[in-house]
């Protein structure tokens, strides 16, 4: 069967963070075994306390809360981004694998299909 | 399945952390291709050209001619290990590639 690599790499800001949350959430409900890695800038939509209101926007904490009700597992961080930008796994929101480099090599690698956004 | 995974930049070097983010988690025998503003990564004696140059020999580096051509960037000042290619070879390799990776 096929499997799904979404990759983020979008500041929360960015349309593009929740259209990645929007594309794993949906291949989840079309039983697509679907796995979600936090890349580059993409790291900072996992920090804990924001308030996107405040901006008029919604804020994307809830999408990633219903991850975990759509069954997806395989919910990843790399560790390097992380690193990059001051941050520790245990300042993410939600229950996160941290990735090295050759790690995520292995994902490109075990997935059929890599979608980056 | 056998055919190596294409990963494909079009993004500048310099205003986007795409080429960094893919050189980390290139793999040997994988193949890179170079589009629009990515083709900016082999200006000469730029720092995104050193990465590329330090590459593993089994990676091949692709750029689209045309995009290097429009943006002023001469044929002759690519290293040896970058070959140009036009659309129809682009084409190919993705057919080709068991998967293709845009980042």
């Amino acid at each position: 069967m096929k499997s799904l690599l979404i990759i983020t790499r979008r500041p929360p800001a960015h349309m593009g963070a929740r259209e990645a949350l929007d594309l794993v959430l949906a291949a989840a409900a079309f039983g697509v075994p679907t796995g979600l890695l936090f890349m580059d800038d993409g790291v900072l939509q996992l920090r804990k306390g924001q308030d996107a209101a405040l901006l008029q926007q919604k804020s994307l904490t809830a999408n990633l809360g219903a991850l975990d009700m759509y069954g997806i597992e395989d919910v990843m961080v790399c560790r390097h981004s992380l690193a990059e930008r001051g941050l520790h796994v245990n300042q993410c929101a939600v229950a996160v694998d941290c990735v090295d480099n050759a790690q995520i090599a292995a994902l490109l690698d075990h997935y059929s299909e890599v979608v980056s956004l | 399945m056998n055919a190596p995974v294409l990963h494909i930049l079009r993004h500048s070097p310099t205003s986007a952390s795409s080429l960094a983010s893919c050189m980390r988690v290139l793999a040997s025998r994988q193949q890179l291709l170079l589009l629009e503003d990515a083709v900016y990564a082999l200006l000469p004696s730029s720092t995104a050209l050193g990465s590329i140059r330090l590459l593993p020999g089994d990676i091949r580096v692709y750029a689209l001619e045309v995009d290097l051509l429009a943006r002023g960037l001469a044929l002759d000042d690519l290293p040896d290990r970058v070959q140009p290619i036009g659309y129809d070879c682009m084409v190919e390799l993705c057919v080709q590639s068991s998967k293709v990776i845009s980042w």
